[in-house]
């Protein structure tokens, strides 16, 4: 068991493939394998995160220093809030009533750092498919396709396609994403090779955040 | 049962709190960030009007230098006990414990006061006290005071010199009789371990000693001493073990069951007392320690003893863990308390956030 300063608790596999290039297209080293500038913890599932005494217990590691917690929003993101919100309480006894736009971060006892962010901004239903939605190149085609894209989920849903409601925004980013160029590449890779852009005024607020949070400079 | 310690101005503690004790304790750390201090504090503070373990300390650690300038003798090197090794005139250190009827303490202070003033003082504010018959003209410089106070609001209060022989002190200690000591340490003394199992054989405590042993060889029938007193042997001996119908010397079986025979004779020795073991885990597997800590559990809340133990080892804090997910656990059974330099406070795990680390790679020492 390793040591880790900085660590962020996630839904899944695909935050912790996919976070790591958002954040260093956005010209913030990420570190190696072993030694990452965050540590990315699949919590396989967000009722393991919202757990008071998973988070008490996060918040004692040895050499913690900042820990985030980024959950998907789904389709009732105050109720999401809510919960997170009163998972923390015992830690956090000063936590807002509401989470802020750009983000929650505060300062426990101990002098940890906590933060925590509601993909896709704090607000909206949605989940980290919803986010990298919003980062669509700006050229018509982009648009278009996109409009595109969501016309045939919404097609192939009539159609008897099997996918649940609340997956819709997978469905679609994934609809999107195999009409480009080179074809069905995974969401890391489609930021990678800037077929979404992970510069986008959109992903500001994000990369933000976790720069305040994680002390990135 | 203490349920939260405070320590001010002792070794490397400016002030050091353990807010949330349970029934059975590990202490975790770094090398040198004074996991052993603290250990010696409770014993100190529990040791009421008994200087002996304040006195083993200093001789343990060999904190004192022999003198041929002031009559050869020892000094007490007694600015080791105080944090960051200085010494000013009036230096004190405290320790002070929360137990269910309240709050019991114990300072050491430095004193000008002769002997004298230190007896009319004490009687006219009521305390009882106690000094050693030592020669007057012989003491050099610096005088101490340890003063115990119950939660009963009873105060005792010990003179020391500091230029006493440590030999001389140890050995009128030796001759007091031994009231109930209330805390039990683990002694690698053969003759200290003859004389404990000699304390609980044909007790019923005597099959919890063997319970232990079968953890790690399940032949053990019954053992006995080898001999009573005066045992002159190094190492692991004193004791014969039947083994499988074989008559065995305890020596040649191995540290393990050496150390299992230590730690459970120094914890039944103790009912409604406190236990403090040291690298708890030396010379025990993972799985045997898992089996220690059940039994140390169990006898722990049979015997109504309070342990504490201290490890730098991931495994056994993580042994600690497995046993905190059992059902019959309670909340207040196990907790493992964090030291880190420079800290205020140590940091505390609940039996559910143990459990949550060990299974949520989760680094707790």
């Amino acid at each position: 068991m390793a040591i880790h300063q900085n660590v962020l608790l996630v839904e899944g596999m695909d935050e912790v493939r996919t976070i790591p290039y958002l954040i260093e297209e956005n010209g913030i080293d990420w570190g190696t394998t072993k030694n990452p500038v965050v540590f990315l913890k699949d919590c396989e599932g967000y009722s393991n995160i919202i757990n008071a005494d998973r988070i008490s217990t996060e918040l004692k590691a040895d050499g913690i220093r900042s820990l985030g917690i980024l959950l998907d929003a789904d389709e009732q993101p105050y109720d999401r809030w809510v919960e997170i919100r009163e998972a923390c309480r015992k830690s956090l006894p000063n936590i807002p009533h509401d989470i802020p736009e750009n983000g929650l971060i505060l300062t426990d006892e101990n002098g940890i750092r906590v933060g925590i962010w509601i993909m896709p901004d704090n607000k909206l239903p949605g989940m980290l498919e919803t986010f990298l939605g919003y980062l669509l190149p700006t050229s018509t085609s982009a648009s278009a396709l996109w409009s595109l894209a969501e016309q045939s989920i919404h097609q192939a849903k009539e159609s008897g396609a099997p996918f649940i409601e609340s997956h819709r925004q997978k469905a679609q980013i994934h609809t999107w994403l195999a009409w480009q160029k080179p074809p069905g590449r995974q969401l890391h890779q489609a930021i990678q090779q800037r077929i979404l852009d992970p510069t986008h005024p959109e992903a500001a607020k994000f990369v933000a955040w976790f720069r305040q949070l994680y002390d990135l400079g | 049962m203490l349920k939260s310690l405070k320590i001010e101005n002792f070794r490397c503690f400016e002030e050091f709190e353990l807010p949330q004790l349970g029934r059975v304790n590990l202490i975790v750390g770094k090398n040198n960030s004074g996991k052993t201090s603290i250990l010696e504090a409770i014993n100190i503070l529990n040791s009421p009007n008994n200087p002996k373990p304040f006195i083993d300390v200093i001789e343990r650690r060999g904190e004192y230098y022999w003198s041929e300038k002031d009559g050869n003798r020892e000094i007490f090197e007694v600015s080791h006990f105080f944090y960051g090794h200085k010494m000013e005139n009036e230096s004190r250190f405290q320790i002070v414990g929360d137990i269910d009827g309240g709050k019991v303490d114990f300072s050491f202070s430095l004193t000008n006061n002769t002997l004298q003033q230190f007896v009319e003082n004490s009687v006219r504010e009521d305390k009882q006290y106690k000094f050693f018959n030592y020669d007057a003209s012989q003491s050099l410089g610096k005088s101490s005071v340890l003063e115990w106070k119950g939660f009963d609001n009873s105060v005792f209060s010990f003179f020391l010199p500091l230029n006493i022989q440590i030999n001389q002190i140890l050995h009128v200690l030796q001759q007091e009789p031994k009231n109930n000591p209330m805390v039990s340490l683990v002694s690698s003394d053969v003759n200290v371990v003859i004389a404990q199992f000699n304390q609980i054989v044909l007790t019923p405590e005597e099959e919890i000693l063997y319970e232990s042993l079968r953890f790690i060889e399940p032949g053990v029938e019954r053992i006995a001493p080898v001999a009573t007193q005066g045992y002159r042997g190094n190492g692991n001996g004193g004791f014969i073990v039947l083994v499988n119908k074989q008559r065995v010397p305890i020596g040649s079986m191995g540290y393990g069951i050496w150390r299992m025979l230590e730690i459970t004779l120094a914890m039944v020795n103790v009912p409604g007392g406190i236990l403090l073991i040291d690298e708890i885990d030396t010379g025990l597997h993972f799985s045997v320690m898992i089996d220690l800590w059940k039994l140390i559990l169990a006898t722990a809340k049979k015997l109504d003893i309070q342990v504490f133990a201290t490890t730098h080892n991931s495994d056994c804090w993580k042994s600690l863990a497995e046993v905190a997910e059992f059902e019959n656990v309670l909340n207040g059974d196990i907790t493992i308390q964090r030291i880190e330099k420079g800290k205020k406070k140590s940091v505390a795990f609940n039996r559910k956030e143990m459990a949550i680390a060990a299974q949520s790679d989760i680094e707790v020492r």
